[in-house]
């Protein structure tokens, strides 16, 4: 591959974290505003995507430390166990389980399921755009 | 006061719609791929004035989110088309 240019390489490097920083945030208060795992997934696609275009899949792959193929399935098991927590405790499959912690808030299994979605949307996509780059 | 601004409002988002028709044009017309993406780029930024726009009308702070979000995102698509554009010509 080509060496890219100067400018796109280091606005990649400081622009791919914001955008992960900001699909957390996204991620985190999605249950009241607007938000949510889904969205939270399609920015840190975008963000990893950019990388992608400017230094190449294989790259991006050791950014990630992880293959976004492994991450679809990672993904779709979490969001099962959020659904599972509610079922194994015997109210109906995908019951809402809140708790609250000290310092944290409050937490659930929507928020475990929001997780579960916004890895596997990360998957899916950056899997997707690797497959279309490197045909 | 209010009035001033309901106005500045006004005129500021018929600006932007003239904006958005001229833009629409060349991206309509654009002999080349590469005047099309730059119209695309410039649709997007418009769109991000309009969304200010009624933000500050109505006050709904959440359309500020959308507008940061869109302005962090939109470039990746121009990159996206510009790397396709090498690619074509590398070819031919």
């Amino acid at each position: 591959m080509k060496k890219p240019s100067l400018l796109l390489e280091m606005a990649a490097r400081r622009q791919t974290p914001v955008l992960l920083i900001v699909s957390l945030w996204v991620l985190f208060r999605g249950h009241n505003h607007p938000g949510g795992g889904f969205i939270g997934g399609l920015l840190a696609a975008g963000g990893l995507g950019f990388y992608s275009l400017t230094y190449g899949p294989k790259a991006t792959r050791r950014y990630m430390r992880i293959d976004p193929i492994r991450l679809i399935g990672i993904g779709c098991l979490t969001a099962l166990g959020a659904g599972l927590m509610g079922w194994l405790g015997g109210l109906p499959f995908l019951t809402g389980i809140w708790t609250d912690l000290p310092l944290i808030g409050k937490v659930g299994t929507p928020l475990l399921f929001d997780i579960g979605v916004y890895l596997t949307v990360i998957g899916a996509a950056v899997s997707m755009l690797h497959a279309f780059e490197e045909a | 006061m209010l009035e001033l601004l309901a106005g500045a409002q006004f005129a500021a988002m018929i600006v932007l719609l003239i904006a958005a028709f001229i833009t629409f044009i060349r991206l309509a017309k654009g002999p080349k791929l590469a005047d099309r993406v730059a119209a695309l780029d410039l649709l997007a930024v418009i769109f991000i004035g309009m969304m200010l726009l009624h933000t500050i009308s109505t006050g709904e702070q959440v359309y500020l989110d959308a507008v940061m979000v869109l302005a962090m995102i939109s470039f990746i698509g121009t990159i996206g088309f510009a790397r396709y554009i090498i690619h074509e010509r590398e070819r031919s």
